[in-house]
């Protein structure tokens, strides 16, 4: 399924129910990956940290666009930062609609990093 | 058309600027409100300059302590004719403030 099926349906205003993204659903994707992914991250490195987040980053997108859900676009962002006792706090604001476009963020600690995941479901008219 | 990069970057320079401001120290407090204040001006200002485009604006806050790592990727699955994204850095003594937008195309 990709967008250019836009030509067959051209006035698809609202997702069908089926075919609506449903942060929670997704969340279990999300918590697998990250978990493959940095399971064996024992301790930070500026190398494997950058391949980490854009492995995690490009299979999560992988495993949304296998969803098939019609006219969704995806935004994939991952951070993973050293544990070092500094603080960190992150925002969100989003202008969309709300109706059919969808956020979820998820978090992996461990002893000496911590990642986080930020997902964002935009849907295409 | 997008914005144009320059225009973005400058949005999130002025609004950290007055927001946040070049000699503040973080604390964990501060940097919350700091954070949720800046993310609401720069969509105020992205929605101002009346494009016909769905915003996503991301922030985040790093307190800068010796030598801590960071790192961050983005990924996104869109039409990269119409959509974009912006990456702005700032920094202040103490913390660090990384802003990703994207304008996704209506």
């Amino acid at each position: 399924m990709n967008m250019e099926d836009n030509v067959d349906r051209n006035f698809v205003l609202r997702p069908t129910p089926g075919q609506k993204f449903r942060p929670k659903a997704i969340t279990g994707i999300i918590q697998e990956v990250m978990n493959e992914k940095l399971g064996d991250m024992i301790k930070y490195d500026e190398n494997e940290a950058d391949q980490a987040s854009k492995d995690i980053s490009s299979t999560i997108r992988e495993r949304l666009k296998a969803l098939n859900l019609p006219r969704y676009k995806y935004i994939v962002q991952t951070m993973i930062a050293e544990q070092s006792g500094s603080g960190a706090t992150t925002a969100v604001q989003c202008v969309w609609d709300e109706d059919c476009d969808g956020f979820l963020s998820h978090r992996y600690v461990n002893g000496s990093i911590w990642c986080e995941v930020l997902v964002f479901a935009v849907f295409h008219y | 058309m997008a914005l144009p990069e320059e225009d973005v970057h400058m949005i999130i320079k002025q609004v950290l600027d007055e927001t946040v401001g070049a000699n503040a120290t973080y604390t964990h407090k501060d940097s919350v409100q700091w954070n949720q204040k800046a993310v609401e001006q720069i969509t105020k200002k992205l929605v101002a300059a009346g494009k016909p485009y769905k915003y996503v604006v991301t922030s985040s806050f790093l307190q800068i302590s010796s030598g801590s790592g960071l790192n961050v990727s983005t990924i996104s699955y869109w039409n990269k004719i119409t959509d974009s994204s912006y990456m702005y850095r700032w920094e202040a003594k103490t913390m660090l403030a990384i802003v990703y937008v994207f304008a996704i195309a209506i």
